[in-house]
């Protein structure tokens, strides 16, 4: 798909203005929907701006949900330059949660450091070792890693709740929810900003960007994986291996998903529930493609659609409009996004299609 | 190079952003803490009071959410000024809370128990606001417990199954493993019981609120082991066992009456559980400052919140008028409480 057939759709400048023009267009049509149903859309995005940004508190709760963002979607896009498509995140966050739960609920001996450290490092082994799964079913069976991921993720969904419910299960809470015992002190992550949710978490996912960036571009193994990702046989011929690169990028992206997991119980959860994670897997990948895969893009995109979801609260609580509004902005985006090809692209080449059947019509015609 | 200047350009650019926006919000929210100061002077005021509710899912549900729903609008007709949030995970309780008592509410209604240690860890942060927590158990200096008689609905349930059921075999199907849930089994079990102890239960959570095909797959798999009546207590996927039973052609008994449209052949009659009723009560209780920690006050079919729905054409099939007045009778029993339901025994 990348080849660089229409340098200016890939120029940075392009797609930075591209996915800002995407957001406001799904912005400004959101705003009319809201319009027709009786609500006072300008209104709405106050609510909206103040729930992400207006206050301290605020603030900190646009960071927390960036962050799985930022991880779900730095997986995505990690996968996507070895040319898989992981829409596993899903599962491997939640098998990153486990795997980080069951440590960080147990071995009230560690200090705090260390028990840290353990807990993150499980969720991402499990994480990686899900993602690496995936990889293995393609290179040997040859499945495609589009069927696998999903079904994997409804794996991982339904291994959470028989835990929950069963061998996991906190019997001595105060009530009977289906979720596991709180996770110890010493394994919290400490916390930025007193009474807030803000944890290093975020510090992490910000590092993480970072390394992304100089794996890929400052790496051979990296180099190796983008290779294999653009052309196969350019990879093959140049003595890359498809498979292990493929391998190995997966168990990268599953690893960041379990990380994303990780975060998520060490900092903001606290204990495993069922559906915790609800759609960062899936959001993660939109985050990735609003940014193009670039390591600012996944920022901006991370933090936007992370400053949707902590808005988006405040905007369904004061300016009492449905949250589902969100998911029609971020939806609209999404189709802006997968749309990008057309204006420029896609349409010159309808065009020229047209225009040579028509040649051969005309050519038809007089022979 | 130029790609790590731009990185770094980009990420001083959002940080600017970030502090910028971080000074004009703490003004905001200091006017925020002033205006919950003033209207905290004025005292309990009948009118302008601002109530908040924090759900655990849609409005539509036609269940549990819907009637919590109709109780806000209910408190909004006393005078108040009410919010809702739908849908909200409980690890995001904390921040609703703190958006809701921010922005001035005098009242917060918490729809369901599974926020409850949210709710004590939280509610000592904003002494001006008081919690309610519906189906609670737990009380504090600003925050309190209102029980719904889930077991008294379960009761009923199971009455009107054990009379319905010719092969001595009812279903239950709930959806996840809560409380309120729990509880309703525990009634449904013991009404069944009290009317024939010979009959067979076979109880199911689906583990999903809103997951209607599993809910009707764990009907109709009821139906193949030789359930022949069903009752649902899942809030959104109690549908699901409706149509499931119409599907397999077994009798179910509603926990709602808008769902009777999935079942015209099969669907006996609903129980219904109108919280609505313990939603105005506990405000009006507030309003009189009579909210007290003492003991939890629980609303079942003395006060209204549970109640028999009318017999639908399917009942006529399988129960007599004599089975019907008996299980009127049994109503009137739970109504003057001459029948308890226990929810000790596990």
């Amino acid at each position: 798909m990348k080849n660089g057939k229409n340098k200016t759709l890939y120029d940075p400048l392009f797609s930075l203005i591209y996915a800002a023009l995407s957001v406001i267009a799904a912005l400004i049509i959101a705003g009319l929907v809201m319009k027709i149903m009786g609500y006072r859309p300008l209104n709405s995005y106050r609510y909206l701006l103040q729930g992400s940004f207006g206050s301290i508190n605020s603030l900190c709760e646009t960071a927390v949900k960036t962050t799985p963002l930022i991880l779900t979607a730095v997986a995505f896009s990690t996968a996507f330059k070895s040319g898989m498509i992981n829409l596993g995140a899903t599962g491997q966050l939640y098998m990153g949660a486990i795997c980080t739960t069951l440590i960080a609920t147990n071995f009230d001996q560690l200090p705090r450091g260390i028990h840290i450290t353990i807990s993150l490092l499980a969720g991402i082994a499990a994480g990686a070792l899900f993602g690496y799964l995936v990889g293995l079913l393609k290179s040997v069976f040859g499945a495609s890693e589009l069927i696998t991921t999903i079904m994997l993720n409804y794996v991982a969904a339904y291994l959470v709740s028989f835990l929950v419910t069963g061998p996991m299960k906190d019997t001595k809470g105060s009530n009977s929810n289906p979720q596991s015992c709180q996770i110890l002190e010493s394994a919290k992550l400490p916390l930025f900003v007193p009474g807030s949710r803000l944890n290093i978490g975020f510090l992490i996912a910000l590092l993480v960007i970072v390394l992304y960036f100089l794996f890929f571009w400052h790496t051979s193994l990296g180099y190796g994986i983008r290779v294999i990702g653009l052309n196969e046989n350019t990879g093959k011929y140049a003595g890359i291996s498809k498979n292990l690169n493929q391998g190995i990028a997966m168990a990268i992206s599953g690893g960041l998903a379990g990380l994303a997991g990780a975060i998520e119980i060490l900092g903001v959860q606290t204990r495993l529930t069922q559906a915790f994670a609800g759609d960062l897997g899936f959001e993660g990948i939109a985050a990735a493609l609003l940014g193009s895969n670039s390591p600012i893009g996944i920022l901006f995109s991370s933090l936007l659609f992370g400053a949707m979801s902590s808005g988006a609260g405040t905007m369904e609580m004061l300016a009492k409009v449905p949250n589902a509004f969100i998911s029609v902005i971020q939806g609209l985006i999404i189709l802006f996004i997968i749309g990008r090809n057309l204006p420029a692209g896609k349409i010159k080449e309808v065009l020229i299609k047209k225009h040579v059947i028509k040649e051969e019509e005309a050519i038809g015609i007089i022979e | 190079m130029k790609k790590i200047k731009m990185f770094a350009l980009s990420v001083l650019l959002v940080c600017t952003g970030l502090l910028g926006t971080a000074c004009k919000g703490s003004d905001n929210s200091s006017k925020t803490a002033e205006a919950a100061g003033t209207s905290k002077a004025s005292g309990i005021d009948k009118k302008g009071q601002k109530v908040g509710l924090i759900l655990s899912g849609s409005i539509s549900d036609k269940s549990w959410n819907y009637t919590a729903y109709q109780g806000l609008q209910l408190i909004e007709k006393e005078g108040a000024e009410v919010f809702y949030q739908e849908n909200v995970a409980i690890s995001d309780c904390a921040d609703s809370i703190r958006t809701y008592a921010e922005a001035g509410m005098n009242l917060i209604y918490i729809s369901s128990d599974s926020y409850q240690d949210v709710v004590a860890e939280n509610a000592s942060n904003y002494p001006d606001v008081t919690f309610i927590i519906i189906n609670g158990t737990e009380q504090g200096t600003n925050y309190y417990s209102v029980q719904i008689s889930d077991e008294e609905q379960g009761f009923l349930l199971g009455v009107i199954a054990a009379y319905a059921s010719d092969a001595k075999k009812a279903g239950f199907v709930g959806g996840m493993e809560i409380t309120p849930i729990i509880n309703g089994n525990k009634g449904f079990e013991q009404g069944v019981k009290y009317v024939n102890p010979e009959i067979e239960i076979d109880s199911a959570m689906t583990g999903d609120f809103l997951d209607v095909t599993a809910a009707k797959e764990q009907t109709v798999a009821f139906a193949d082991a030789g359930v022949d009546v069903v009752v649902p207590m899942a809030d959104d996927a109690s549908i699901g066992v409706i149509e499931g039973a119409q599907a397999s052609g077994i009798y179910s008994v509603g926990t709602g009456d808008g769902q009777k449209g999935k079942g015209p052949d099969t669907m006996l009659t609903a129980v219904n559980k109108d919280t609505s009723v313990a939603y105005l009560a506990s405000y009006k209780q507030f309003l009189d400052g009579k909210l007290s920690g003492d003991s939890i006050p629980k609303y079942g079919a003395k006060e209204g919140v549970v109640y028999l729905g009318e017999w639908l054409p399917a009942s006529d099939q399988i129960l007599s008028d004599d089975d019907k007045e008996k299980i009127a009778d049994v109503f009137k029993k739970l109504e003057s409480k001459e029948i308890s339901v226990s929810i000790d025994q596990s």
